[in-house]
């Protein structure tokens, strides 16, 4: 498998070291001349100069017989650019941006990108799991259809807290996936009872995220 | 009506002027503060800085209540970009995005968009003069 790499920052080169490690055909795009000289010491030959929102750099770099383009720079409009040219013009089967703004995440979306890594909200997701007292944290977002996968965990004061899972009255893009118990996960029933401490992975629009933290965090 | 132009330098210029002629307004989104302190732009422009965060500085600058975009900056990734938010995001009407690399300017009109090339036109226009001689 032959992977394009646009940018060598500290996303893109870590990322074609770990590939190469996998054994993968990797070239890493980038036009600043000390991250080329830092990247090849360290990976070898496979670093082409120029900028990768260029046809004639994507061209130089091979990305025709490519099997994914990853457009990894720090903007965001590079980025686009990048994925959809890598597409539209070299019929890329997949391109993969990530981005820094969580705001360009539904135009990316949009547009076509088959996989946008936001990266601010998986900083933000972990540094929600790390404080450890955030009730609702983003676990995945979908893609182009607009769903995240979140999970909540049930405080002990919760009203929800006994109540059966067919008592509740979820908002209609809201689906419980699993509840993880103590002793273990638990397929989601109408008769199971909800305890303190219980995690549910819950498939949810973004618009319904408030609704649910009041669902399962509102005390009577 | 109300357009947005995204960018500095002359064109900008020249378009802002062209627009508050025809009794329009004009809002400027630029990234040149410079270009900004020394322009020639009267009252009917409202001027905002581009910061960095192209769908944030958009809608900043009053995209959604716009009759056209005019993506006009000198980075034709930005322009792209900027265009598309604003026909797939926002639905301006009147869309219209300059790009000056010619490989560019090609891929990006076969995706869609509504692309110009300042660049191109002056060589056409120098061209079809040239022919004349």
């Amino acid at each position: 498998m032959y992977i394009v790499i646009v940018g060598a920052g500290q996303i893109g080169s870590n990322l074609a070291k770990s590939l190469l490690a996998l054994g993968r055909e990797v070239v890493v795009v980038e036009r600043d001349s000390q991250r080329i000289a830092n990247l090849t010491e360290e990976i070898g030959s496979g670093v082409v100069e120029g900028d990768g929102s260029t046809l004639e750099v994507l061209k130089a770099s091979g990305v025709s017989r490519a099997s994914i383009v990853i457009a990894a720079t720090e903007s965001d409009e590079t980025n686009l650019a990048v994925c959809q040219l890598a597409k539209h013009v070299f019929q890329t089967p997949r391109t993969l941006a990530v981005i820094c703004n969580p705001a360009h995440d539904a135009l990316f979306q949009l547009l076509g990108i088959d996989v946008v890594i936001n990266r601010t909200r998986l900083i933000m997701s972990h540094i929600e799991e790390e404080i450890g007292n955030s009730t609702l944290v983003h676990q995945v977002s979908s893609g182009g259809d607009n769903m995240d996968i979140v999970s909540i965990s049930i405080p002990s004061d919760a009203a929800v807290v006994g109540s059966s899972l067919g008592a509740l009255d979820l908002p209609p893009n809201s689906f419980i996936c699993l509840v993880v118990k103590d002793e273990g996960p638990v397929l989601p029933k109408s008769d199971l009872s909800l305890a303190s401490g219980d995690r549910l992975i819950m498939v949810t629009a973004p618009d319904e995220e408030q609704v649910l933290y009041e669902i399962f965090t509102g005390i009577n | 009506m109300r357009y947005l132009i995204m960018g500095s330098g002359e064109i900008a210029r020249h378009l802002t002027d062209s627009i508050n002629l025809k009794g329009s307004r004009a809002i400027v989104l630029n990234d040149n503060i410079h270009e900004q302190n020394h322009s020639s732009y009267n009252a009917n422009v409202i001027h905002a800085v581009y910061t960095g965060c192209l769908m944030e500085d958009l809608q900043r600058a009053k995209i959604a209540t716009v009759d056209g975009f005019l993506a006009c900056s000198e980075d034709d990734n930005r322009n792209a970009m900027a265009a598309q938010i604003a026909t797939q995001i926002f639905q301006v009407p009147l869309v219209l995005c300059h790009i000056g690399n010619e490989l560019k300017y090609t891929a990006y009109k076969e995706i869609g968009l509504a692309v110009v090339s300042f660049t191109l036109m002056v060589s056409d226009t120098l061209f079809s003069n040239l022919e004349n001689f």
